[in-house]
């Protein structure tokens, strides 16, 4: 599973039924990604967060 | 008509010693019946990065645009889509749409991406392959014209899969092709 991988599962694992977009080119997954994110469901989630739930993956 | 005898290793002048009207495929200019070339241009846009989406709404994703040269001419289009089909933890049969819009976001042709199940327990599994529409239309104008590629997940994660770098190498590609009436 990839970094990226990691980051959209833990989304789904901490906020299921999340609907976003993403760009992704194989770039460094951080903060800066995910606050690129393109939210279409109410989000409120922040990447410290997300990151403790890729680091359990 | 007038004769020219040839004699071995002799090449003869089509302008110079042939009497009459020489074809068209001869350099000539008198062809009477000739069909022109039913292609009349063609244009491509490509997408050049990778988009992930886990909205079950439509999203533009990439777009080209088109000015027939005629009225009566059809644009046919072809759209090759590489795509990534994920479970996200969450699905075991993730899958997608993708749609080709014309200029008054009228859906003209779709098409649907399904994987085969995960195998993972914790529904993690990826497929990559590729996806092709293709439509021929008749925008009956010669004001530009623009064809777009949307897509929406049904369940995982869906994502479409563009170039980086400015290469259309591998890209997902839209191409319009004008034909004469």
């Amino acid at each position: 599973m990839t970094d990226f991988d990691k980051m959209t599962v833990s989304i789904e694992n901490l906020q299921a039924n999340s609907k976003y977009t993403i760009d992704y080119n194989g770039g460094t997954v951080n903060e800066e990604l995910f606050n690129s994110i393109n939210w279409e469901s109410t989000n409120s989630l922040n990447w410290t967060a997300v990151k403790a739930e890729m680091d359990k993956l | 008509m007038a004769l020219t005898r040839l004699g071995l290793n002799q090449a003869i002048n089509l302008a110079s010693n042939v009497t009459g009207t020489l074809a068209t495929g001869n350099g000539g200019t008198g062809a009477t019946s000739f069909a022109p070339g039913k292609i009349l241009q063609v244009v491509e846009a490509f997408q050049t990065s990778n988009n992930y989406t886990t909205s079950t709404s439509y999203a533009t994703l990439f777009s080209k645009a088109i000015t027939p040269s005629a009225a009566s001419s059809t644009i046919l289009v072809i759209a090759s889509i590489g795509y990534n089909l994920y479970g996200n933890g969450s699905s075991s049969f993730p899958n997608g749409t993708i749609q080709l819009l014309d200029n008054g976001d009228n859906v003209i042709a779709r098409t649907f991406a399904n994987a085969s199940g995960n195998v993972s327990t914790d529904q993690t599994d990826q497929w990559n392959s590729s996806l092709t529409l293709a439509k021929l239309d008749s925008p009956n104008t010669t004001s530009a014209h623009t064809y777009k590629i949307s897509y929406k997940v049904g369940s995982g994660r869906f994502g479409i899969l563009g170039s980086s770098g400015g290469s259309s190498d591998n890209a997902s590609t839209i191409t319009l092709i004008e034909i004469g009436a």
